[in-house]
């Protein structure tokens, strides 16, 4: 009775995790057999084919706007790192006036609707009399990826031991090469992870983007939903395969290094 | 308390003078006066909260003093970044840099003063081969036992040649064994090094084998700073007499009109008369007689002077003595120590307490300083303020032993 009570348990989960996997992967999996779809429409396959990574070369459209949102998301993760690291440093480390109220205004841009965020951004740049770009892109995206900066860093420093900057004030080091050599490499894997955050947040931005960028500059999200209207062509698939295989690598890439780091 | 005695003919390093400490309204440390001279073994010893590490931390750069002066070197120290004094220390919980490996930790300190390379090598090789961790330069701080680490963080101190090493209770994590044997580690390097280690730790024995003075604090006061062996023989308050060692405490007064040709004080205390030395008493002052155990002696008969009555409640034997206990008239427990060779009085046996005036020392609680320093202050038999100066009621209770 119990073995049969396993087996069925068993199999229940086999078949539970079956479908977890299924909703998950099955996208993805699409879109890269897709690219391969020698068919401009994507609703049977109709032989295999490589000639869409040719074509998504010559597409110069859509390859200007996956740069762009290059530049954006390494420019915006960049100040989000700076700045966020700052300010989780001061705000772990100091007691001042108003901290509390700092520490919750942080949450503000992760919890409020991207949609309520773009708008107000977009009206904030019309009032600064701003003219939409580059320019504000890299400032509405560092707007909503900063706060993540600050809180992986902060959950890293909160595991971090202040006698360890005394040591090294004690051992002659001033503050800056306490800070450069002792508190910033010990909390590197929260900016890393920070820093990992904030890029893929601004990578797939659509909604804030969507309202602060002008005609002069488009990313990557901002173009396929553009193309969405005319029909996906199969060369959207192949730069999407694309990056998915970059993001695979780098993922795999870094856990490999962690593992590394933890048996040594 | 008692002063602090000049040093003479040994200079100090450090001047500590009339230091007063707060954290908001908290008095960590009270009005501290205290010379550290060269090459000394100083033990700072207190139970947790008195104050000791805070003063450790004001002597590293920490923290700051709110109150009086710290000179080192003859220089006051007020506007000396920790890492522009000549002091190195060991913290408690070794605090090794995670990310550098012991070679580079032990080496952070001559980086800093740009010492050359090839000089940071050989000192290094060298502090490595002195706490005997030869070959573990390549390792990280995760790979190495507790008391490796503690050797990582003493060779990384060490490596500097400070002038004064600071001690924050190093050996607090280790284990017994270990922590014996590193007491003697910590002697030996001491001696060779010649610098000045000044150890804070709440552990009595440990400062009484280690140290050349021990400093004992209670409450953010310094009680006495004097060798080991005048701390245990000599103890200058009832704190001490309590905290360290074991020892009968008899509290008593002066017994009015006293006859001192006998060249004793003759005392009265709640269980019966004693003798205790004739010094610098006044009539109807509350004062404590402390006797060590050892020095504590019966007989049946009452012995002159005293009229200290007990009954023998036990007899526990522990191998190199026996402890026997007494219960005095008024319920106060007296304990004798016995060489295994003696024969123990039986149980329920009645006898009478007593002992050669040389061997007890009489101490005062710390508030006594502040009821002389008062004026027209009356106390009745019992050593209570019967008028008084009206004084500041909190800083007597802060200050009083408990």
């Amino acid at each position: 009775m119990e073995r049969q009570n396993n087996l069925s348990v068993k199999i229940f989960s086999r078949v539970f995790s079956f479908f977890v996997f299924l909703f998950l992967y099955a996208p993805i999996v699409v879109v890269i057999l897709f690219s391969f779809n020698v068919s401009k429409r994507n609703i049977v396959f109709e032989g295999f084919t490589l000639k869409w990574y040719g074509e998504m070369l010559n597409n110069s459209a859509l390859l200007n706007s996956f740069y762009n949102s290059l530049i954006v998301a390494a420019v915006s993760t960049t100040i989000a790192v700076i700045v966020g690291t700052l300010a989780a440093i001061a705000m772990h480390r100091y007691k001042f006036k108003g901290k509390g109220i700092i520490d919750a205004l942080m949450y503000v841009p992760i919890v409020i609707p991207e949609i309520v965020l773009g708008i107000s951004l977009l009206s904030s740049f019309a009032l600064a009399n701003v003219p939409l770009g580059n320019i504000t892109l890299i400032i509405a995206h560092t707007t909503f990826s900063m706060p993540f900066v600050v809180f992986t860093v902060k959950a890293r420093l909160s595991g971090f031991d202040r006698s360890l900057e005394e040591a090294a004030m004690d051992l002659g080091a001033n503050r800056i090469k306490v800070l450069l050599g002792i508190t910033i490499p010990i909390i590197t894997p929260g900016i890393i992870s920070g820093a990992a955050l904030a890029f893929t947040l601004s990578i797939d931005d659509f909604v804030v983007s969507f309202f602060t960028t002008g005609a002069s500059s488009v990313t990557f999200p901002l173009k396929i939903m553009e193309f969405v209207r005319s029909g996906i062509r199969p060369d959207v698939y192949a730069l999407s395969s694309i990056i998915m295989l970059a993001t695979f690598i780098v993922v795999i890439a870094s856990q490999v290094a962690a593992y590394r780091k933890s048996k040594e | 308390m008692e002063k602090e005695p000049e040093p003479s003919g040994t200079n100090s390093v450090i001047e500590i003078k009339n230091v007063d400490k707060f954290y908001g309204d908290n008095h960590i440390v009270k009005n501290l006066t205290l010379s550290i001279r060269e090459r000394e073994f100083l033990s700072i010893l207190g139970p947790s909260g008195c104050g000791k590490t805070t003063l450790l931390r004001m002597l590293a750069g920490f923290e700051h003093h709110t109150k009086g002066e710290i000179l080192i070197n003859g220089e006051s120290i007020d506007d000396k970044e920790p890492f522009k004094r000549n002091i190195n220390t060991v913290f408690q919980n070794y605090a090794l840099f995670p990310h550098m490996t012991i070679y580079s930790n032990i080496a952070y300190g001559l980086k800093m003063k740009r010492v050359k390379k090839d000089e940071i090598e050989k000192r290094v090789i060298e502090v490595l081969a002195m706490v005997r961790l030869e070959g573990f330069e390549n390792r990280y701080p995760s790979q190495l036992s507790g008391g490796q680490k503690q050797r990582v963080a003493i060779a990384r101190a060490i490596v500097n040649n400070p002038q004064v090493l600071l001690l924050d209770e190093p050996l607090g994590a280790l284990d017994m064994k270990l922590r014996k044997q590193m007491q003697i580690e910590l002697k030996r390097l001491q001696r060779k090094l010649g610098i000045t280690f000044v150890y804070v730790t709440h552990d009595q024995e440990e400062a009484l084998t280690m140290s050349d003075r021990i400093a004992v604090m209670n409450r953010g006061v310094l009680e006495q700073c004097a060798p080991p062996s005048d701390i245990y023989e000599k103890p200058g308050t009832k704190f001490i007499a309590d905290f360290i060692g074991e020892s009968n405490l008899f509290e008593s007064v002066v017994e009015d009109g006293s006859d001192s040709t006998d060249g004793n004080a003759h005392l009265f205390s709640e269980g019966g008369t004693l003798l205790g030395k004739l010094e610098q008493f006044e009539e109807n002052e509350l004062l404590y007689v402390c006797v060590r155990p050892e020095k504590t002696l019966y007989s049946l008969a009452s012995v002159d002077g005293f009229s200290l009555c007990g009954i023998v409640r036990e007899n526990i034997y522990l191998g190199n003595v026996i402890k026997t206990i007494v219960v005095l008239t008024n319920g106060q427990e007296v304990k004798i120590n016995l060489s295994p060779g003696q024969v123990p009085p039986a149980i329920e046996t009645v006898l009478y307490i007593y002992w050669n005036v040389k061997d007890c020392v009489m101490v005062r609680t710390i508030s006594h300083r502040i009821f002389t320093e008062l004026e027209k202050v009356k106390l009745n038999e019992y050593g209570e303020v019967m008028e008084a100066e009206p004084i500041n009621k909190e800083e007597v209770k802060s200050q009083e032993a408990p």
